[in-house]
């Protein structure tokens, strides 16, 4: 049940994420286009803009699901399996709690100041800062399951 | 280092705390009003014995206006230059400041600021918004259009796309005048209108020389579609946790820079039109008629700005 | 600031993605200084996200990878084939070459390696290249893509430091190129003293074979040229070509080559959605840093201790890009483009250096950094596809190392080099 939940999960935000990027693409060249035929649209750049942030937060998610973040592993990939997976677990923990801060503090701040507005589009800017408190929220859950698998296999090797 | 950090924040040598506060504006060195926040600073360092350290922060390097904003309303130790326009937001009366060819000099906009109807708006920013103003006679001179394309009447301004600070009024006020607006940061017009993302802005002549954007347009045309009166804005909570002493001689220093600056600048706009016509811009007078009735719009746009004006011509003796 | 740069190395090391290295270093800084909010952490990252040329970095991974699966990479590797294939050390000169024809359509200097690492590099070890050698050749070849167009980071300085895009653009051809054949020199010298391709019969292709082979890659060869084109006329902004690129693979993959299909299209975008993130991510990390750094006065403070050792504008100049070629070592260079050029920039134009000129050594040196230890995104990404230990990269990469030093201070002392054809067009 859960693990056909996360399917579907993990297909919706792949959808999500590609369209949003094919969004901003389409987005801008069509603006351009506009443009040039001159009929500038006041609020194109803004609108690609808040498509942006949400394909860099929601993409962020998918990268850590995908483990396609950057990383330096020179100095620990010599460690023992063992090492290496309670070190794993400690990165992780560490970056739950950074994530968490971003969670409570990206809500507080687009509560705090939801009356500022994206000047040409008339709503207000929390759309854009939004983008950093549910992407976190994400990456918690992603790094939660991530966690627990982990553990499993460290078990697993016990036995 | 951390060393900074300490003497900013919290020094325990001394008997008292040293204060910091961080003052953003998106204008350059070579403004009039610069020079006014520079003095402002060390007026409020040797009348408070150094207790009270501002340290300005030029050509927008601190963030975007509306940044700093947030940062002072979530308690940071920021202030910044700002019209009212962008403070409409959270006070929207306080926009009206910002609407076209509401007044026509300084001394007139003066007049607004200082009566009791803005100073009811100042309150209502720091009560409801945890924004203090600490001073908002800071005059930075007329806007006018910036562009590569000669304009004669508002007709002429259809279809280029012109920057505004991003604020209701002013977006409005662009759009009634028949040109299509842009947002972005203040920072970003140089490239802009050089890449073509724009078709230029409008900006007060201190600015543009700031900006060096008469290097990148061909024509500026005298709209002076509004005074540009800004003010210092900061945290209210945190200017609150300030001894008395200091927050009262922050705002009278405030003041009095920010009257001088004005003055400054008043007596400067001519040379800074001399020097950009001496560098090659075109810079032409205009009927302005055309603008006001195509602007006169705006006041309808916004709820209670026409009854609004009458009481500021009021106040005006107009 | 010790502290955050402390924390930020440990956690590095510790094999903690850059991203949050960077993030949660900075979030220390909050965390001790009472006047800053931590809000102030997520406001940061967004706004270091809302710019227009920004836009760009999306565009041209897409476009990269769009490249790669409709046929275009292929062809261009061919057309490198028969122009270096007879030389000795051949496939380091198709590398080298490949490197300078496809510019920075792949995104950044990493994001090439990383395409070469994959496609060339197993073929280069199989020849009998060592393993060091081939990842050194893929790592620092890579840097040519830092200055011909299209060069994401010089579309970040030209933002940033307010300096003509198009005009960057057309100051990075002549050192790119440069860059091509001093790479190629060494990497030749090398394979010649130690015997590669000696069993391997070398014929040189024939004009008409290299005539066949441009043929079939013209579309791919025309596309940074309409780009350049484009920006130069003021036709598109830099986000609005990266658009454009995208669109151009597009048509070209689909209509021209045939060889895209639904699959490999959904395949590339979502490469880029999480190449996109990835780096992106870093951006948006990276502008805490650059809001603490300008919050605890630094830039002014390096600015006051650079000018007051010396107001000679040769001495400063070479004193910053030695500064420079440390922080590069040190720092990601999207991230160092976007703090040092505001600070730097003001204090070399000060003693009389031209900003394009600037721009393209700032931009070769920082990307340089990558290629190079402790900290070198580009030779962690070469050396882990090609499974080739550091030190064995190290120590091969010397000679290169070399070479492009010497280039860097000759482009230093002539920078008519460099303002030869910006001055010429624009
Ligand atoms: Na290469
Ligand atoms: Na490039």
């Amino acid at each position: 049940m859960i693990r056909k939940f996360s399917q579907m999960y993990v297909k919706t935000e792949n959808f999500i994420t590609n369209l949003l990027m094919v969004g901003v693409v389409a987005f801008v060249l069509f603006a351009s286009v506009v443009r040039w035929a001159g009929y500038p649209l006041s609020w194109s750049v803004e609108f690609a803009q808040l498509l942006f942030v949400w394909v860099i937060f929601l993409g962020a998610n998918r990268a850590l699901r995908e483990d396609k973040h950057i990383s330096v592993d020179f100095f620990t990939k010599k460690l023992s399996k063992k090492t290496k997976a309670i070190l794993e677990s400690v990165i992780f923990l560490l970056i739950i709690a950074f994530l968490f801060f971003l969670m409570i503090f990206g809500i507080k701040l687009s509560i705090e100041n939801s009356v500022r507005v994206i000047s040409n589009l008339t709503v207000s800017y929390s759309l854009v800062t939004m983008s950093v408190p549910i992407g976190s929220t994400l990456m918690i859950i992603t790094l939660f399951f991530k966690l627990k698998e982990r553990f499993k296999s460290f078990k697993s090797e016990v036995v | 280092g951390e060393e900074n950090t300490n003497e900013n924040a919290s020094d325990k040598g001394g008997n008292e705390e040293v204060y910091t506060l961080k003052l953003g504006t998106a204008l350059a060195e070579t403004d009039p009003i610069y020079q006014g926040l520079v003095e402002f600073k060390e007026n409020v360092a040797e009348k408070t014995d150094n207790k009270v350290n501002i340290e300005i922060f030029g050509n927008g390097s601190l963030g975007d206006d509306k940044d700093i904003i947030e940062q002072a309303k979530v308690g940071t130790n920021v202030a910044v230059i700002v019209d009212a326009g962008r403070l409409a937001e959270m006070v929207p009366q306080m926009g009206i400041l910002s609407a076209p060819y509401l007044v026509d000099s300084f001394d007139e906009a003066n007049q607004v600021v200082q009566s009791e109807l803005f100073k009811g708006w100042e309150e209502e920013l720091s009560e409801n918004h945890n924004l203090q103003v600490l001073s908002f006679n800071w005059y930075q001179g007329e806007r006018h259009l910036l562009t590569n394309k000669e304009i004669k009447t508002p007709a002429d301004l259809k279809g280029l796309q012109l920057r505004t600070p991003g604020a209701a009024v002013w977006t409005e006020t662009i759009t009634a005048m028949g040109a299509s607006p842009a947002g972005m940061a203040f920072s970003e017009v140089y490239p802009g209108i050089q890449q073509g993302v724009i078709d230029g802005a409008e900006a007060q002549h201190p600015a543009t020389y700031g900006a060096n954007l008469h290097e990148v347009v061909d024509y500026i045309t005298k709209t002076a579609h509004f005074q540009l009166v800004t003010g210092i804005v900061a945290g209210a909570d945190w200017m609150a946790e300030l001894p008395e002493e200091y927050q009262t001689i922050i705002y009278e220093e405030a003041s009095k820079a920010g009257e001088k600056a004005s003055n400054n600048t008043v007596d400067s706009l001519a040379d800074f039109e001399q020097k950009m016509i001496d560098e090659g811009v075109k810079v032409n007078e205009v009927d302005i008629e055309p603008f006001k009735e195509a602007t006169s719009v705006v006041y309808e746009k916004f709820e209670g700005y026409k009854e609004l004006r009458e009481e500021i011509n009021k106040i005006l003796g107009k | 600031m010790l502290l955050v740069a402390i924390i930020f190395f440990v956690l590095l090391f510790l094999n903690m993605p850059v991203a949050f290295a960077i993030g949660i270093a900075s979030l220390s800084f909050f965390i001790i200084e009472p006047n800053l909010p931590v809000e102030i952490v997520t406001q940061r990252m967004v706004a270091g996200t809302q710019s227009f040329p920004l836009l760009a970095v999306p565009f041209f991974i897409l476009a990269g990878n769009l490249m790669n699966s409709s046929g275009i990479t292929e062809r261009l590797i061919r057309f490198s084939n028969a122009l270096t294939g007879h030389l000795i050390g051949s496939l380091a000169h198709v590398s080298i070459v490949l490197s300078t024809i496809m510019g920075g359509v792949s995104g950044s200097a990493n994001a090439d390696a990383a395409m070469q690492s994959r496609i060339l590099g197993h073929k280069m070890i199989a020849r009998g290249y060592s393993g060091g050698y081939s990842a050194a050749v893929i790592a620092i070849s890579s840097l040519i893509t830092a200055t011909i167009p299209p060069s994401i980071g010089l579309i970040l300085y030209g933002y940033v430091g307010q300096v003509s895009i198009g005009k960057l653009f057309l100051a990075g051809i002549i050192p790119g190129i440069l860059m091509m054949l001093v790479l190629m020199i060494v990497s030749y010298l090398v394979a010649k003293k130690r015997g590669y391709d000696q069993d391997i019969i070398t014929k040189r292709a024939t004009f008409k074979e290299v005539l066949i082979a441009f043929k079939e890659s013209i579309w791919a060869l025309l596309f940074p040229v309409i780009l350049v084109v484009g920006i130069r006329f003021g036709i598109f902004t830099a986000s609005e070509a990266g658009a454009f690129a995208v669109f151009y693979a597009l048509v070209i993959g689909f209509f021209v080559y045939k060889e895209l299909n639904w699959k490999n299209l959904i395949q590339s975008i979502e490469q880029s959605v999480t190449d996109n993130a990835s780096i992106l991510l870093i951006i948006a990390t990276s502008s805490i840093l650059g809001f603490l750094i300008t919050y605890d006065r630094l830039p002014q403070n390096a600015a006051d201790f650079l000018i007051g050792i010396t107001s000679n504008g040769t001495l400063l100049l070479l004193i910053i890009l030695l500064f420079l070629v440390v922080a590069g070592m040190f720092i990601e260079s999207t991230v160092l483009v976007l703090l040092l050029t505001p600070i730097f920039l003001p204090i070399v134009t000060q003693v009389g250096v031209d900003p394009v000129h600037f721009g393209i050594l700032m931009m070769t040196i920082i990307t340089f950094g990558g290629m190079t230890p402790p900290v070198g995104v580009t030779m962690y990404t070469t050396t882990s596809i090609m499974n080739v230990p550091i030190e064995e990269y190290i120590k091969e990469a010397i000679p290169f190392i070399l070479g492009v030093l010497v280039l860097v201070l000759f482009l230093v002392f002539v920078p008519g080099i460099v303002t030869f054809i910006p001055d010429l067009f624009m």
